[in-house]
């Protein structure tokens, strides 16, 4: 059945977005954290849906700032990607691939250069997914997680 | 509110209800919108806590969890004791495994009522002590001798990581949720209670032989502890007695390894002792996590880590050289990358090599000047101080300067968790090129006329010292991106291919530092020794690293590279964008490596895969290295890996990191064979063009698989099983 895809529209999408969240990602995040990416960029944060189920089966959250680069003196235009989850019965669809693509090309409309976030080292569908994309693992964060678990920054 | 709940309330109980004022204000905004503080970032948000949210709110417990009563008065077996004690045990290995006190240590319960088990203030122990299995003292003497001292041996821990330069909320947790590590108190006083707890074993009746001596043996080993952590600051005072006391702990570990205490059944009031959830009663904002607790051995493997390091620490007290510094910071995570090595032992070498004053406990900071040019190429700094004036004029003082705040953080960071520490090294590589063009400006300064020929060559000398650090740095960074798991597939090559190129350029310059030394170094110097050492091993990683990237890219379809090369570039610019820096421009010299020659790159893939005759006179100079196979390659590596090893050839290295450093050699070359026969084996009908590098293991997974070598791949043969 098909994928239908939206962007985020306001507060009631919110609580969905959190169950899915908390559900599928070992972090936890206070509903400030939410607020904090929704009310700024909600233009780069999309939901999936499916005719079963009434409530999204996908979501990404993201943002985008100024970033000064230390080996270039310049400023760039950077998106980040903050959180990203699909629902486990809904995996293996390209539900994430087309997620993350949506927000890219939105974040790409806002002129972003470049993107980043972070992921759990061990976490092989998402870097999967990511270096599909053309990510690369530009760095690994010591115990960066609240479990104690490395990340590697895509 | 019954009694009991009033008087747990924090903030006492002059509570208001506020709802409406906040239910009213809101009706002014519109549904989605938010009332921010300017520059709300998402720091502020991330550290806010939801109150009655369980999975940050520590206090907050959705569901009534049946805990047994914990009595610390309570009588108990001496297997009971044993058990707590091998639990606790495993729980300080998960503090220094950078886990929280509130979640490690503070578990056991013991740990907040010291008091209540202390003899002195209980009544006539023969009113109470009816059991007499279970003897009251194994818990107001024993336990709580134990407890105390490992409380002490926390808090002595805590205080090296405290004034060290690692990282709280990420090498370590300094959180103590206001529980006291009995700081106040002296060692000798832990030491003492243990004495007595050891005395009673030793003459009571109340206990078995057996548990005598499995108790006997764990309070011996905290007390070892405790005098290990208590005399690492004093090092190398009494380094003897510290070495001693280090052997005893080895044997007791030994011991307990071999004979650990047996589970205890489920309904034991021992188990009462722990609560893993015990973070919700402290001070603390972190959300409750339940450790998982290793396994026996596992415990035991994390303290022998921490003997292990004890043992480099105490080698490194009375080492002054510090190019041998260099060289253990080095290799010290090459094994364990991207795990780090407990902090507390990282903390005390980063310490123990500068504590904000001296240099390894007795040098003054300019001894690294000397140290650096002396130990690189075999002169003293004074002879190129003599030039200006001598060492601390105004010509030289910002150089001196420069070497000791680049020398000093390049060691300690050494030191860094694998990940910071790679980091810490990328942005080295300019610091050490801004001491560079400092004294290539210096030495373009002095007056060629009047100066002795042999005299200038070595003054020229110095500059190549920095060459040979910043390169040494430069390989690093590459080479550790395969520890930390970072390489896509197809930068692989690429990373091989610049470290190869590294490496040659780092060659040369060994052989100019050499012809320099003549008739000025003499031939049996250290300095001379690890520049030979250096140089042969350093051929054998070039060789090495020159075969994968021709058999990688020969694995890979024919023209992968060129058509993915505008997202390879792209990536390639950023992994290496260090290359790329624009500071370089402010400087007047050239540095020696930067940006990689992608262009070269490419001629000498389209060389590999055949596609390409090279003409160019430009390639001549390459003639020789991309004439061999990558088969030839892997035996050149071998045969000179072997020449070390045969030859017990370790460089100026001696004792433990000695073994380390043959242990790197015998891995290497075990590697070399095992990838020659891999890359070389071929499908039925005689064709290697599509090697099946799935098979090849980059990962740094050393529950499964530990790796022979830091940077080259483990070969698994069908099934699973390691070559």
């Amino acid at each position: 059945s098909p994928i239908t895809y939206r962007l985020y529209t306001g507060e009631p999408d919110l609580p969905h977005i959190i169950s899915l969240i908390a559900s599928e990602l070992s972090e936890p995040y206070v509903i400030y954290t939410f607020r904090y990416f929704l009310t700024q960029w909600p233009h780069l944060s999309f939901l999936a849906y499916t005719p079963q189920s009434p409530t999204p089966i996908g979501v990404i959250v993201c943002k985008e700032s100024i970033h000064e680069s230390s080996t270039t003196n310049s400023n760039s235009n950077r998106g980040y990607i903050a959180m990203l989850s699909v629902d486990k019965r809904y995996r293996k669809r390209g539900i994430g691939y087309t997620l993350v693509k949506n927000s890219m090309e939105a974040m790409k409309l806002d002129g972003v250069e470049e993107i980043t976030l972070e992921t759990e080292h061990d976490n092989a569908p998402a870097l999967s997914l990511y270096e599909s994309l053309g990510f690369i693992r530009e760095k690994r964060l010591y115990r960066f997680y609240l479990n104690g678990k490395d990340a590697f920054r895509l | 509110m019954d009694i009991d709940t009033y008087y747990q309330l924090s903030g006492g109980s002059d509570f208001r209800d506020v709802t409406s004022v906040f239910t009213l204000a809101s009706q002014a905004m519109e549904p989605g919108s938010m009332v921010a503080i300017d520059g709300f970032s998402l720091h502020d948000a991330m550290t806010a806590i939801e109150i009655g949210d369980p999975r940050l709110d520590t206090g907050m417990q959705l569901e009534a969890v049946e805990r047994p009563e914990f009595d610390p008065l309570n009588p108990l077996l001496p297997e009971e004791i044993c058990w707590i004690i091998d639990r606790s045990m495993a729980y300080e290995t998960e503090w220094h495994a950078s886990n929280q006190l509130a979640h490690t240590v503070f578990t056991l319960l013991y740990v907040h009522c010291l008091n209540d088990v202390d003899p002195d203030i209980l009544p006539i122990l023969s009113m109470i002590d009816l059991d007499p299995s279970r003897p009251l003292e194994l818990i107001t003497l024993v336990l709580r001798a134990y407890t105390s001292g490992l409380l002490k041996s926390c808090n002595l821990a805590w205080n090296e990581l405290c004034k060290g330069p690692l990282l709280d909320a990420e090498d370590w947790h300094s959180d103590k949720s206001e529980v006291s590590l009995l700081e106040g108190w002296p060692v000798e006083a832990a030491v003492a209670r243990l004495d007595s707890g050891l005395t009673w074993l030793s003459t009571t009746t109340k206990v078995t032989p057996l548990w005598q001596e499995a108790l006997k043996l764990r309070l011996q080993f905290r007390r070892n502890i405790l005098l290990l952590l208590n005399f690492t600051e004093s090092l190398p005072r009494d380094l003897g007695v510290f070495d001693e006391i280090l052997q005893s702990t080895r044997h007791c570990l030994s011991i307990i390894r071999a004979h650990p205490c047996k589970s205890i059944t489920s309904s034991s009031p021992a188990r009462a002792a722990f609560d893993p959830y015990i973070a919700r009663r402290l001070n603390t904002f972190l959300p409750v996590r339940i450790i998982d607790l290793p396994s026996w051995e596992h415990t035991c493997d994390a303290y022998e880590r921490l003997l292990n390091g004890w043992e480099d620490i105490a080698r490194l007290s009375k080492t002054y050289q510090l190019s041998t510094w260099n060289q253990v910071g080095f290799q010290q995570s090459w094994f364990s990358a991207p795990v780090a090595r407990p902090a507390y032992i990282r903390s005390c070498a980063q310490t123990l090599f500068f504590d904000g004053m001296q240099v390894v406990h007795s040098q003054p900071q300019g001894w690294l000047v000397d140290r650096l040019f002396e130990e690189t190429i075999g002169v003293s700094y004074t002879v190129f101080a003599q030039h200006w004036g001598g060492s601390g004029t105004a010509a030289l003082v910002e150089l001196e300067r420069r070497v000791i705040h680049t020398v000093i953080p390049h060691i300690r960071g050494l030191w860094n968790n694998p990940a910071r520490r790679r980091r810490f090294l990328v942005k080295s590589i300019l610091d050490w090129h801004m001491i560079y063009d400092t004294l290539c400006g210096l030495v373009e300064s002095v007056d060629t006329i009047n100066i002795d020929p042999v005299a200038f060559r070595t003054l020229n000398q110095f500059p190549k010292a920095i060459v040979l650090w910043r390169l040494a740095s430069i390989r690093e960074v590459i080479l550790s991106g395969f520890q930390l798991e970072l390489y896509h597939p197809l930068e692989r090559p690429f990373a091989y291919w610049f470290v190869a190129e590294v490496i040659d350029i780092h060659l040369n310059y060994l052989d100019v530092v050499l012809k320099g030394m003549a008739g000025v170094v003499p031939h049996n110097s250290s300095s001379r020794k690890e520049i030979h050492y250096q140089h042969v091993f350093l051929v054998a990683l070039q060789a090495m690293s020159m075969a994968m990237f021709m058999s990688l890219i020969r694995s890979f379809l024919p023209n992968t590279i060129f058509n993915q090369w505008e997202q390879l570039r792209t990536n390639l610019r950023r992994r290496y964008k260090w290359a790329f820096n624009s500071a370089y421009d402010d400087y007047d010299f050239e540095p020696v490596v930067l940006e990689p020659d992608f262009t070269r790159f490419l001629r000498e893939v389209q060389e590999v895969q055949g596609q390409e005759i090279m003409s160019n006179t430009e390639l001549k100079d390459h003639a020789e290295k991309s004439s061999r196979s990558s088969s030839e390659y892997f035996e050149l590596a071998q045969r000179l890996l072997q020449g070390l090893i045969s030859t017990n050839n370790t460089g100026t290295l001696e004792g433990n990191w000695s073994h380390d450093r043959m242990r790197l050699l015998l891995g290497m070359s075990e590697t070399c064979q095992e990838l020659q026969s891999y890359f070389s084996g071929s499908t039925s009908d005689g064709d290697t063009s599509q090697i099946l590098v799935s098979k090849l293991d980059w990962t740094r997974d050393f529950s499964n698989n530990i790796p022979k070598t830091p940077w080259f791949p483990s070969v698994w043969l069908q099934g699973g099983a390691e070559a």
